[in-house]
Formats: C-alpha cells, structure tokens, sequence
C-alpha cells in the first residue's frame, strides 16, 4: 500500500508542467502506481484549463490563423500510440518516463557498487542540475547512514526498505531535505529497486566514512 | 527572476492580476464545454470548425505563450507556441476522448506539453524525455465509476468556489501555471517564504474542492 505522497506542491507544478525533467519523471513514476494522485492531477490539470480560459490576448489572430491552416494541409493525422513492446524483458510494468530512460533489458544497466549492499546505476536523463540513478539494495542489505547535501528523491519501484522514519513500498514517493541523516535497509525477503534524484553529493556521517566525503560528486546527465 | 516581469506583456499582468471571480465567469463545466463537439469536427478534417477553435482559443494560448517565465521575445514565442498547438490538436483531434477531459482541459495538457518541449529545443537541452513521455495518457482510469463521479463532483464545486479565492491566491496560481514557474521560483519572484507560496496555493485548492485528499498528506 502507497503510504508516502508528492504533497500537493508538487502535484501542482507537474500539472502545471513547470517541474526540471528529472522531478517530473520522479512523480510521473509515483502515479504510474498511484491512482489517487492521478486523480488529483487531473483535477489540477482542469484547474489549468480554467486559468487558459482567462488568460486572453486581445490581439488580432487573423493573420495567425491563415499561416497556421496554410500549413496544415501537411499536417498528416497522427496515427493511435502503439503498444510499447520495448521493455518486455524487464519483471514490472516500468513507468512511461522512466522507460525511456532506461535499456531494453536490465543486464544492459551499467551498475557500480557502493559496499555490498547497494549499487547504483546512473541515467542520462538530458538534465544539468540533477544526477537521475536507479539505485539497488539486496535483500536484507544495509546501507551506511548518510546525508545530503541537497533533496534526495526517491521512488520505490520493486521491494520495500525501511529507516527510522519510515517503511516504505512500491510506489512510495519519499523526499529527503538536506539534514536529514537516513540509513535505508531492504527488506529481508526481497531486493529493493528505487528511482532516485539528487541535486548535491551524498555525504556520510559516520567518522571513518566521512574521509570520503570530498571525492563524492554528483553526474548531471 | 524579478527582473523577467517587467518584460511580460500587459495582457500576462492583467492575467496574474485575475480575481476568482473573473476566473469563475470564464470557466466551463467539464461536462458541458462547447468545444467538444467543435473538436469532433476537426477530427472529421473540418477546417470551419478548425477555424472556429482558433479563434476562440487562439488568444489565450497567445496570452499562455508570451507569458512564459525567462523567454526574451514574449510575443515571438506565444505566436509560435499557438501555431505549434493548434497544428497538434489537428492532428490528434481523433484521439480526443470527451469522457476522459473536456476540450478546454485536453487542449491545456497540449498547450503545457508543447511549451514544455519549446523550451528545452531552444535551451539546447538533449531531447532524450518528451512532454509527452512526462504526461502519458492514463486510459484504465476513465473507466472507472468512482473517477467519473469525482469528476462530476468538481465540475459542480469549482465554479461555486473560484469566487472565494482571494486576489493573492489567484496571482499565485496564475505564476505557477500560465507562467510555468515552480513554487519556488513564485517565492522568489514575490520576495516571500516558500512556505507562504505554498500555503496560498493549498488554501485554494482546497476552497475549490481540488485537494480534496488533503488528508492524507502531512
């Protein structure tokens, strides 16, 4: 069950499409698993519609409108989307914006370890301030306790995993500020899968870990 | 960011400025929008009726266009931006489903999706994820009775509520969605806390019934 939401803020700038890429693939891959937050963008998106309705222009269109039907006897009637068929190798149904993002087949993700129990794998997502990564934490694995120093995003895609302050499954939408130490660990049973967005360097707050704090760097891609 | 208001056209000013009760008269009852009918048309290759969307819709995607947050020629763009979706509803006017969302919202999400993808040709920005990939279509939702009957239920609140709305809960929707900033970017523009940002906006939106789950959220 989705305990874990985008507050409706965030809701609101995804409706309103004014969200960076990143963020918006973040809460795009939330409602690919939440119907009640679907719900409640399109009752956003209606209240976008009502702010289009008011918002006039009161210049002359004429002039607009015979270049634009000018140009539409090129236009070809875009034909119906078809099933994507792409993804088929991977166990779960991936969110739209995510899929585009990732490989046809997960054996073709380049994952880097971080200590035995996570891995991650980084995304190239066309975005200049926010490092896009899938982020992997076997059954039963631990992750050491660390901050950052900006948002963490995370989306739980497959699994749950827990720390102090909450439990978390598919789906759930988790945003971290800068300040909140976490130290997630995976369900006993099964391997957790996340989406995770990052704007600053992940930083350690354990003594010994803490040496390694200036050599982490974030990869806007 | 500031600075970017000084160089929007008078119409987006008078536009941020919008009471609720301007929002109200203009607003059509997602069941009843006239427009559906006129988009069915289009679908049929009707050019009249094409003309008829144009001029209706023409100024306001204009209005939506130039009032775009950090563009330098306002008025070049909302020009583009009205031709750019209005060849889209064109040429996707059949897959136009009145019993999903009403023209007026469906022609919103082209108008949102299009600039979105505007934007990121001319910042130079790889096109790896579309607007269109952000905002998919969802079609196991419209069939489900419990989604219409919401629907139904904010079509009958949201016009009695948008006249309550005060003047600055207004202004900062309009930011948000006709100038497609973030909540933090409003905060700064207005020189007042996040937190005042957000709050103006949930104020509304729940006044209009439109987080009406606000409950589960902490």
């Amino acid at each position: 069950m989705i305990r874990h939401h985008p507050d409706i803020s965030w809701l609101t700038d995804y409706a309103a499409g004014s969200l960076p890429d990143a963020h918006a693939v973040a809460v795009q891959s939330h409602l690919h698993f939440c119907h009640a937050c679907r719900a409640q963008v399109r009752r956003l998106e209606r209240l976008g519609s009502c702010l289009l309705e008011h918002a006039v222009d009161d210049g002359n269109t004429e002039a607009l409108l015979e270049s634009t039907l000018a140009r539409l006897t090129d236009a070809p009637i875009a034909p119906m989307p078809a099933t994507p068929t792409a993804h088929r190798d991977w166990d779960f149904t991936l969110p739209t914006a995510l899929a585009k993002l990732l490989p046809a087949t997960p054996a073709q993700l380049n994952w880097k370890s971080l200590g035995r129990s996570l891995k991650i794998s980084r995304l190239t997502a066309g975005s200049r301030q926010h490092e896009v990564a899938l982020h992997h934490i076997r059954a039963g694995g631990k992750v050491a306790c660390h901050d950052h120093g900006g948002n963490e995003l995370t989306v739980v895609l497959k699994g749950s995993f827990s720390d102090q302050l909450g439990q978390y499954e598919a789906g759930d939408f988790i945003l971290r500020d800068k300040g909140e130490p976490h130290a997630p660990n995976a369900a006993e049973h099964e391997d957790c899968l996340c989406l995770t967005i990052v704007d600053a360097p992940v930083r350690f707050t354990h003594p010994l870990l803490r040496l390694f704090n200036p050599l982490l760097k974030i990869h806007p891609a | 960011m500031r600075a970017q208001s000084a160089i929007q056209p008078p119409t987006a000013r008078r536009a941020a400025r919008a009471t609720a009760g301007q929002l109200l008269d203009h607003c059509p009852v997602e069941q009843q929008d006239p427009w559906n009918q006129t988009i069915t048309r289009v679908a049929g290759g009707d050019r009249a009726a094409f003309a008829e969307l144009f001029r209706h819709f023409a100024p306001r995607l204009r209005a939506f266009g130039a009032a775009t947050a950090m563009i330098d020629s306002p008025s070049a763009f909302g020009d583009e931006l009205t031709q750019e979706v209005m060849i889209n509803v064109w040429q996707k006017a059949s897959m136009f489903d009145a019993g999903k969302a009403s023209a007026t919202t469906w022609i919103f999400s082209i108008a949102r999706n299009r600039r979105i993808d505007m934007l990121r040709r001319r910042n130079r920005r790889p096109e790896i994820l579309m607007a269109d990939d952000m905002f998919p279509e969802t079609p196991d939702d419209s069939a489900d009775p419990f989604s219409l009957t919401q629907e139904q239920r904010l079509g009958d609140h949201l016009q009695g509520m948008l006249d309550t709305l005060p003047a600055e809960q207004a202004e900062v929707l309009n930011h948000v969605y006709v100038e497609g900033k973030t909540h933090s970017e409003v905060a700064a523009e207005l020189g007042v806390p996040l937190g005042t940002v957000k709050s103006r906006i949930r104020l509304a939106l729940q006044k209009m019934k439109i987080d009406i789950e606000a409950g589960w959220q902490s």
